[in-house]
């Protein structure tokens, strides 16, 4: 068995709320191993977001880690300074968010914020990162790359919105892409072709996947293993097919009874 | 299921609560009410009417109430002054230790109207003549300051309260019926609004004046200026009002009126206006500001109340002159009362906007 | 854009005329004009009364008059003044400029000033940088800007470095034309610091409450995930966004820049617009009155226009709408 991509121990956060303290999440613990997707699945506001912001470490000042530790290819980044974690941002994790609309900058092209990863990861020149965002926008399917550089958000339908926003997120070549809720907004179609459009990348580009949700149908579709989250904590994990046929905790079965209505 | 209908008054009264927490504007507040009270009783509390002069004490300097006499007798007083003219032609005010003029509480003074209902003589406090007191300095004329600044207190303070009031009805009404009805009748109405804020405040008050009549007496002076400042105003909060009577037509409880036949005029009284109604007093409360400093700076210029009768803004008339400033520095006093007043409207108008604006956002209102 | 550029103008054109129709209005209000002045006076024939009336056809229909008036307008033929004894335009056209450029002095001033002031606030949140500078836009914002007039003045009076308003000094002519700039600078600087205080005062509360609005959306939370370093996120990613909502606002600032400019005017004797507006109303020069006036609204829908077109150049979102 290899070495597991990502690995979270006993990660403990709290929230600093009006009523007082409130913690998120209780010993959570989590691995993604390479090339693999896993999913991590739980109801709204359990706590999914927060998992996938602490890897990145983006938390605002209101949640504090009590205990715990996130051990990314053996280094534990909880201990890492502010200019090694934004070497790794982008370019060893990339994120891909659950409202494209709002995770690109209004004001500047599409193109020009793909690029922004590149300039500050790489040091290629202008053409050739011209020609890297081209061929990003192929690769995750987007037709007429060109006029797509150059347009802004709102211009583009939220289908390609989301396909670029995932181009953002592969363009420096990470090993390990985080999705929040990638597929929450779209419809059925559109949520059906980013899910290939995912286990493709997987094949393609050898990358880990750490799928947040809470629609089982794709986890079902795409996630190799999946943790079920609930109140903090993770109560069941395990390759997918199993989890869902036979699922041991009464939440995860619940959790399977709302989804095959 | 038709969501219950929130009162809308009970959230302001939430709101006020919330707002009690923030010290600095209930201190504010307590500001803006002593202010209030003080103009309210201005002549009771000042020693002189604000006519009452006397040349021999031109630009005399604040007075010191003494406690200790030479003799090291107890007992407030003020010494006499009298003045000399230096080489320059300016008078030097010096103190006769001679004259002694003990302070007395509840005086007889200046006749005035309490309340403008009850004949009164009495003064919170005062010397008796030959002497004066000046707390605060006097004008040229031998004016009391102290007296002028509260009686200014008045109208400078009342002029703002009184223009908005009506600014605000216009306003309310306007804004309310654009809002809801859409269409056509928010076009022209928003039109009008336009045409109104379309020429720069100053020069719309500066025109409007130009078109007021010459002679006027006093009253009517504050009359044509409480006129000039609803005029420049009800458009602005018009639109205000029009914003939030958009939103709000989509509520559930106005579909839910409408449905069961009420007429739009109902609807519009009974349901979007309430509505309206804390945010209202907000911008109520931040445009006051606005026409008290309007009023200062036409009384300045000496479009706005004349003498004899005093508001702030044409107490600082005198002290255009810079010579003034120089040896007479107490003649800016008004200004400091000016700012006082627009700096706890805005405090306390903010605080209120802070609290409201969650409540807002939640749909609580 | 072209398009949006010319949509924008002729949008403004029936506030202009409406703002001509208002003007319009009040010069019929106006009690009395000028010539009742000139009927009292011995030397003035009947005749002559007469004459003039018939060529500002003051015995015609009120709508003719209002027809006649706007023509003449727009032949940039504003009337006479009587105070001055020539046509409007020459006197206008001057303190036209004049007034423009304390109002560009100030949105200068005030700009470089408060943004700066507003970022740092907003990136020291609650600290004591924030905390003073709170506390000193809530004093700037509330002090009438007369106040500030009347003290730089006396200030200046005190410590002779800057001139006691005015544009001019007495002996301009004969400075080259470096001094004259100089000269003129040194005029420039107490009626724009009044005006500007509490511009800078409210602009840089907002800024701060932009910033702030800015760095809590999820673009900026994408933006480092990305890697990006922090000061490209700030200063690149929000505040660029930061900055639209401000360019609205320039277009509503405009209305109280004027008004301000104009108090400043004539407290610190600067010949503008404001300035001579005062003049005519306190002479009864009604033709003055109400042409200072059209030109204060056309200096505001000037300002709005360049607003709106400065906001859809700045804000992709709004060009294509």
């Amino acid at each position: 068995m290899s070495e597991p991509l990502l690995s979270i121990h006993d990660l403990t956060i709290s929230l600093q709320e009006e009523g007082g303290e409130r913690i998120l999440l209780k010993r959570f613990n989590l691995k993604v191993d390479p090339f693999k997707i896993v999913a991590l699945v739980g109801l709204s506001g359990s706590g999914k977001t927060t998992v996938a912001l602490s890897v990145l470490r983006l938390l605002s000042e209101v949640f504090e880690i009590e205990e715990g530790q996130i051990l990314f290819q053996k280094a534990n980044l909880l201990s890492l300074g502010p200019q090694e974690m934004r070497r790794l941002r982008g370019k060893a994790m990339g994120m891909v968010f659950q409202e494209p609309l709002n995770a690109f900058n209004p004001v500047f092209p599409v193109g020009f914020q793909i690029g922004e990863v590149l300039r500050v990861h790489t040091s290629l020149s202008y053409q050739k990162i011209r020609t890297r965002i081209i061929q990003l926008l192929e690769m995750v399917g987007i037709p007429d790359p060109p006029r797509v550089m150059q347009s802004f958000p709102h211009q583009l339908s939220g289908g390609l919105r989301q396909r670029a926003m995932i181009a953002q997120a592969i363009a420096a070549g990470p090993s390990l892409i985080i999705a929040d809720e990638p597929t929450s907004n779209l419809d059925v179609t559109l949520q059906a072709h980013i899910m290939d459009l995912f286990r493709h990348l997987k094949e393609t580009l050898k990358i880990s996947i750490l799928l947040i949700t809470h629609d089982l149908g794709v986890v079902s579709h795409l996630a190799d293993e999946v943790a079920v989250l609930s109140e903090g904590e993770i109560i069941e994990s395990g390759p997918t097919s199993e989890i869902l046929s036979h699922p041991r905790h009464p939440f995860t079965r619940e959790l399977l009874g709302t989804f095959l209505e | 299921m038709i969501k219950a209908q929130e009162k809308p008054l009970s959230q302001f009264t939430l709101a006020l609560r919330r707002v009690r927490k923030n010290r600095m504007a209930v201190g504010c507040g307590v500001v803006l009410f002593l202010l209030y009270t003080t103009a309210i009783f201005a002549d009771f509390l000042s020693p002189y009417s604000f006519k009452n002069e006397d040349r021999s004490y031109s630009f005399c300097p604040p007075m010191k109430i003494e406690i200790l006499d030479d003799n090291r007798k107890p007992g407030l007083f003020v010494y006499g002054y009298y003045f000399q003219f230096d080489e320059f032609h300016k008078r030097i005010y010096e103190i006769d230790k001679e004259k002694k003029y003990p302070l007395k509480f509840f005086v007889q003074g200046d006749s005035y109207k309490l309340l403008g209902l009850w004949k009164c003589h009495r003064h919170l406090f005062g010397v008796e003549a030959p002497g004066r007191i000046h707390l605060w300095g006097a004008d040229s004329r031998g004016r009391d300051l102290f007296s002028r600044i509260l009686y200014g207190g008045r109208i400078s303070l009342s002029i703002g309260v009184v223009a908005i009031l009506i600014s605000f009805s216009i306003g309310l009404w306007v804004g309310g019926i654009a809002g809801y009805y859409g269409g056509r009748i928010d076009n022209f109405l928003m039109r009008v609004c336009e045409m109104v804020m379309i020429v720069p405040g100053f020069y719309l008050m500066l025109a409007l004046r130009a078109a007021f009549p010459e002679n006027l007496s006093s009253l009517e002076v504050y009359l044509w200026l409480v006129l000039i400042f609803s005029f420049i105003g009800w458009a602005s909060l018009a639109r205000i009002i029009r914003g939030m009577s958009i939103s709000l037509k989509e509520r559930e409880y106005v579909l839910a009126a409408k449905s069961l036949g009420l007429s739009d005029f109902a609807i519009i009284i009974k349901h979007i206006l309430p509505h309206t109604l804390s945010y209202s007093i907000i911008a109520v409360m931040l445009s006051i500001p606005g026409y008290i400093l309007g009023e200062s700076a036409l009384s300045l210029l000496g479009l706005g109340i004349q003498d004899p009768y005093a508001s702030w803004g044409n107490l600082l008339s005198e002290a255009m002159g810079i010579l003034q400033i120089q040896f007479a520095p107490w003649i800016l006093l008004p200004g400091f009362f000016i700012f006082l007043t627009v700096i706890c409207f805005n405090v306390v108008g903010d605080a209120l906007r802070d609290c409201l604006d969650p409540m807002f956002k939640e749909g609580k209102l | 854009m072209f398009n949006y550029v010319l949509r924008r103008i002729l949008v403004s054109i029936p506030s202009l005329l409406a703002m001509s129709f208002l003007t319009f209005l009040l010069i019929q209000i106006t009690p009395g004009n000028f010539f009742d002045a000139l009927k009292l006076d011995p030397q003035i024939s009947q005749e002559t009364i007469h004459r003039y009336e018939r060529l500002y056809h003051l015995d015609k229909p009120l709508w003719q008059q209002y027809l006649y008036w706007l023509k003449n307008l727009l032949r940039l033929d504003f009337g006479y003044s009587f105070f001055y004894n020539v046509p409007v335009k020459d006197v206008l056209a001057g303190r036209l400029g004049n007034t423009f450029l304390l109002s560009l002095a100030s949105l200068l001033v005030t700009w470089t000033v408060a943004l700066p002031l507003g970022i740092w606030a907003a990136l020291n949140r609650n600290r004591l940088v924030d905390r003073l500078l709170a506390l000193l836009s809530y004093a700037g914002l509330s002090t009438p800007s007369f106040l500030f007039g009347i003290l730089f003045l006396y200030a200046a009076s005190q410590t002779k470095i800057l001139p006691l308003g005015g544009m001019h000094s007495a002996h301009f002519d004969d400075l080259s034309s470096a001094q004259k700039l100089w000269d003129l600078l040194r005029h420039l600087v107490i009626p724009t610091l009044a005006i500007s205080i509490a511009s800078m005062a409210s602009l840089q509360r907002i800024m701060r409450g932009n910033m702030l609005e800015e760095l809590k959306k999820q673009y900026i939370v994408s933006a480092r995930a990305k890697g990006l370093p922090e000061y490209q996120v700030v200063y690149r990613h929000a505040l660029r966004n930061a900055i639209n909502p401000l360019i609205t606002i320039l277009g509503y600032e405009l209305s109280g820049l004027l008004s301000g400019a104009a108090l400043i005017e004539v407290i610190c004797n600067w010949p503008g617009l404001g300035s001579l507006m005062l003049t005519a109303v306190r002479a009864k020069d009604v033709y003055l009155v109400m042409s200072s006036m059209i030109m204060g609204g056309c200096l505001l829908i000037l300002g709005n226009l360049i607003a709106d077109i400065l906001l859809a150049w700045v804000d992709p979102r709004i060009r294509y709408d």
